[in-house]
């Protein structure tokens, strides 16, 4: 039952944590084998791993974590240098669709990784810091600072921290 | 821009990329092979622990604690028959490598005390007079008369010092001197006398160059000494050392009367243990030590 279990959550999410971690760290086959770590260490910890109210949250801040190790050995920080094909300018007051994504390529690592756990993997604060390796404080300034940068009007509910 | 559409961007984003093919199987595949492995080691160090747990309270019984595993070799000082090195200052660290080292075949504890008088003073060595101020290790070599003491204090290292004592006659059973000044022939057909004798497990022959160039070490802080000294005024010499068990007595007896012999000198190392033992030569000038 266990096994099946698991099997199932792997074939939901296995996709979909590889393409966000994809995006905030800009590396597919790293983000491939982070996100496979993942799911091998939420296979071992399974028990506990599915009593959570989120376990793809779990497989998250692990993958990112592993993302994080590589990166911190091989000294090789993904995403620094823009892609050459997006345009650098992401000033334009008037933001089309193009421009929202250039500006999220254009974003710094951080706040990148920031945006894309926060708004498309949709992590709580608490477990975006836990995969950032910060505190929260430090994950809100990030995000402020991303969404400045990309001019994102923000609800005055996106502080909270609730399950959305 | 609102928020909603950001998260909308951002879900077309993903969407837009190329499918990662999971495969759960690979995944169980490769947690089994860990899971093995992790086994396997962990019932390998759970053996080891439960060994070394077993050696340390076996020899805690007998008094002794020491790292399991590697058994000691520290024996009682009457079963050290020659001394190759003497280690000081005897501490735990010395010890776990002399226990390790594959140098040394056993050694024994030697009290701190001042030997530089009696039949010690054949052997001025720097070591005895460490051991004035500090307890130290009698080494003997795994082959007896072997100078191993370089190698030793490589793996001491900072811990401690070895001495080499397999030039002193504290490293052989008997050390046949030839008288000063005879033709090398005598010293010759004694050795071929001891190399065919049944109680002799080996013999090394110490010309005058050989001689004189440990005088010369042993000597060094008296420059005048060795300065009037020359390496013909030393004499050759034989070192034996016996099979086990074999009479030292009757040796010496056999070879005391060789033509050219001068003088036989035996194994001091009982007095090294106990200094009280040694005869008493007063009179008799010693390499003093430095004072501490």
């Amino acid at each position: 039952m266990a096994g099946w279990e698991f099997d199932q959550f792997y074939g939901t999410y296995f996709d979909r944590i590889a393409r966000a971690l994809t995006l905030a760290g800009g590396d597919r086959e790293l983000a491939h084998d982070a996100t496979q770590e993942g799911f091998a260490r939420a296979l071992r910890h399974w028990r506990k791993v599915r009593s959570m109210d989120r376990p793809d949250s779990w497989v998250y801040v692990v993958a990112m974590n592993t993302m994080r190790d590589h990166w911190r050995r091989t000294e090789r920080r993904r995403g620094r240098t823009p892609d050459p094909a997006v345009p650098a300018d992401n000033t334009s007051p008037v933001a089309t669709r193009v421009s929202v994504r250039e500006a999220i390529a254009m974003l710094p690592p951080r706040q990148r990784e920031a945006v894309i756990l926060r708004y498309l993997a949709d992590l709580p604060l608490t477990d975006v810091a836990d995969a950032m390796g910060c505190a929260i404080g430090t994950v809100k300034a990030t995000l402020h600072q991303a969404m400045q940068s990309m001019r994102v009007e923000l609800d005055d509910t996106e502080d909270d921290d609730a399950p959305r | 821009m609102h928020l909603d559409e950001l998260k909308d961007e951002l879900t077309t984003l993903a969407d837009e990329m190329t499918p990662f093919a999971g495969n759960v199987e690979a995944l169980r595949r490769r947690e089994r092979r860990r899971h093995v492995v992790t086994s396997a080691i962990a019932a390998t160090l759970a053996v080891c622990l439960g060994l070394a747990a077993v050696a340390v309270i076996a020899h805690h019984t007998s008094g002794k604690i020491h790292v399991a595993g590697v058994p000691s070799k520290e024996v009682p000082s009457d079963e050290i028959t020659h001394i190759d090195a003497i280690v000081v200052p005897a501490t735990p660290e010395a010890k776990l490598v002399l226990d390790s080292s594959p140098l040394v075949e056993r050694y024994a504890l030697v009290h701190r005390s001042d030997r530089s008088s009696g039949s010690l003073r054949f052997v001025p060595n720097v070591g005895l007079c460490a051991l004035q101020t500090n307890d130290g290790y009698a080494v003997d070599a795994s082959t007896p008369g072997t100078d191993i003491h370089d190698g030793l204090q490589r793996a001491l290292g900072a811990r401690a010092t070895a001495y080499d004592a397999s030039a002193t006659n504290l490293g052989v059973d008997l050390e046949i001197f030839m008288r000063v000044g005879v033709a090398p022939e005598y010293a010759s057909a004694v050795l071929y006398a001891l190399r065919r004798d049944p109680d002799v497990r080996s013999v090394r022959y110490v010309t005058t160059t050989d001689a004189y160039a440990v005088f010369k070490k042993d000597f060094s802080d008296q420059p005048a000494l060795v300065e009037r000294t020359k390496p013909s005024d030393l004499p050759e010499s034989l070192r034996v050392i016996l099979r086990p068990n074999r009479p030292v007595g009757s040796v010496r007896q056999r070879y005391a009367h060789s033509e050219g012999v001068d003088t036989i000198i035996t194994n001091s190392v009982p007095t090294l243990f106990d200094p009280a033992r040694s005869p008493k030569f007063p009179g008799t000038p010693v390499s003093p030590c430095a004072k501490p």
